[in-house]
């Protein structure tokens, strides 16, 4: 079940979970090892006049990172993170591939009835914010119970190229809190970074069994992505076994 | 942790800080391996979050051609650069004979947001050393200078201690002392990276005839992680029997390809 409540509006709730991330990175990568990440698709479904169901309107809630370094994924449970300034101050970092690792809230907006748009807004928008609060309830299994509130405003308004002041920096949710969600949330899947192996899926498993405590069921789906890849005389490329790999988990559905 | 200019800095990883070393054809002996430290920085702190990343200030700093280590890779942690030029030395002899074992030092400021204009920094001298490694990271502390002989003369002027058993010893400088002196200084995690080895075009092998010659002059390397092969066109000359090379072969040893 999702609700959800973006800029004053109160949306029909719908059956969507909302799906928990991890990537974990390899052992001494040039990065906070754990990725944690979450998002929501909010998508209520309409009757139309003639009685056809419909999905004309959509709202899509990412948390690009929670920045959470759990020795037990179970102690996710029951907490609270507010991302206040000094919060980001704190978790400030680069990726494994030299990219700054953000932690904002990003709202796509999906409205395609003009009549429920105010005058100039788009069919398709995106706002970001980075003052939010996230509160994660008990674990059952695999799931949990998240809650989300968030500040966020147009893409357009919100890059600019002057540092904040420091009344800036020291407010926190400026402006109306407009992003509300609660979800029930599932671990949907985990990415691992495995060193140059020729099975990595074993190894993989051992990484999160030992970082994180993390047991996968065996109905799990398993891939391996190979990273490398060889040119081929055509120009083609065609991934190289045995090389550096993420194993990517996709933890079914019940 | 990088300290210039009185802003908050964060360093890029991923490839763009690392140390490198990369083999010419010619290459025969370790001493003649080109080794090179590179550095990144964005500024960084809650003021910056809504600046995107490659719009903020920005430095680059590339340490190249600083002594060998002794046999193999990891003795990088026992490099030890720090000394300084006497200050009696004169000006002609420092800036054409003086040559530093901790090499030469290139830094580019890019200090306004959005803009790729750069400020080359004038800079004549750099003192680095490695304080520990943890495997293929080493801890490096670096100091960099417009003029050694001068930062010299400050050292001269650091208060004298007299120890226990009598004897008079100048007190060692302290971070703090070359956050004031020193043009900007750090103390980084720097990982140790890749190697790039300039392979005959005509080599059966290229990726193993590069691993073997990196084995041969760099010495103690583990796998690498990913393999890159190059062709820079641009330096393509008529060479019938192949023995020129254009080929490039970097040797990846962190798993991910490199900036």
């Amino acid at each position: 079940m999702s609700w959800l409540q973006w800029r004053g509006e109160v949306w029909p709730t719908t059956e969507a979970e909302a799906d928990l991330h991890l990537h974990l990175w390899l052992p001494d990568s040039a990065c906070p090892r754990q990725s944690w990440s979450w998002d929501l698709h909010h998508c209520p479904q309409e009757l139309d006049e003639a009685g056809e169901r419909k999905r004309p309107r959509w709202v899509g809630v990412d948390v690009s990172d929670l920045n959470l370094q759990l020795d037990d994924w179970r102690t996710i449970a029951n907490r609270e993170i507010r991302a206040d300034a000094a919060w980001h101050d704190l978790h400030e970092n680069t990726n494994e591939y030299g990219h700054l690792s953000t932690s904002n809230v990003d709202v796509m907006v999906g409205e395609i009835d003009p009549a429920r748009r105010a005058p100039g807004e788009k069919p398709h928008q995106h706002w970001i914010g980075h003052d939010w609060i996230m509160r994660l309830g008990a674990l059952e299994g695999f799931i949990l119970p998240v809650e989300l509130e968030a500040w966020t405003m147009p893409r357009e308004d919100y890059y600019r190229l002057q540092p904040e002041s420091e009344e800036e920096i020291v407010r926190f949710g400026d402006g109306p809190r407009n992003v509300r969600a609660m979800a029930r949330t599932r671990l949907k899947s985990c990415r691992v970074n495995v060193e140059r192996c020729a099975d990595p899926i074993p190894r993989a498993r051992e990484y999160l069994r030992r970082a994180i405590g993390l047991e996968l069921p065996s109905s799990v789906v398993q891939k391996v992505e190979w990273n490398s890849y060889r040119r081929l005389p055509d120009g083609k490329a065609e991934p190289r076994p045995g090389w550096t790999s993420v194993v990517v988990f996709d933890l079914p559905k019940d | 942790m990088l300290y210039f200019r009185n802003l908050p800095w964060l360093c890029v990883r991923g490839g763009a800080t690392c140390f490198s070393a990369y083999i010419t054809i010619s290459a025969r002996k370790r001493e003649e391996v080109m080794w090179s430290i590179d550095l990144r920085y964005v500024a960084a702190g809650a003021a910056w979050r809504r600046v995107p990343e490659w719009k903020r200030p920005a430095l680059w700093i590339d340490v190249d051609h600083f002594r060998a280590p002794a046999a193999r890779w990891s003795d990088l942690e026992r490099a030890c650069y720090w000394d300084l030029p006497e200050p009696e030395m004169s000006f002609q002899d420092y800036m054409m004979d003086y040559e530093s074992p901790a090499g030469g030092i290139e830094a580019h400021y890019y200090p306004k947001c959005g803009s790729k204009d750069d400020e080359q920094l004038e800079l004549y001298e750099v003192v680095w050393r490695v304080a520990a490694r943890r495997g293929r990271w080493f801890t490096v502390e670096l100091a960099a200078l417009y003029d050694g002989r001068e930062t010299q003369r400050e050292l001269r002027e650091q208060p004298v201690v007299v120890t226990p058993d009598g004897k008079e010893e100048r007190a060692d400088a302290d971070a703090e002392f070359w956050k004031r002196h020193a043009t900007f200084y750090l103390v980084e995690e720097i990982p140790f990276g890749t190697v790039m080895v300039r392979v005959p075009q005509n080599a059966r092998d290229p990726e193993t005839y590069a691993y073997s010659r990196a084995q041969e002059l760099i010495g103690g390397l583990p796998l690498p992680q990913h393999v890159e092969v190059q062709e820079h066109s641009a330096e393509k000359l008529p060479d019938a029997l192949g023995l020129s090379s254009d080929l490039f072969v970097t040797l990846h040893f962190n798993g991910f390809y490199e900036l």
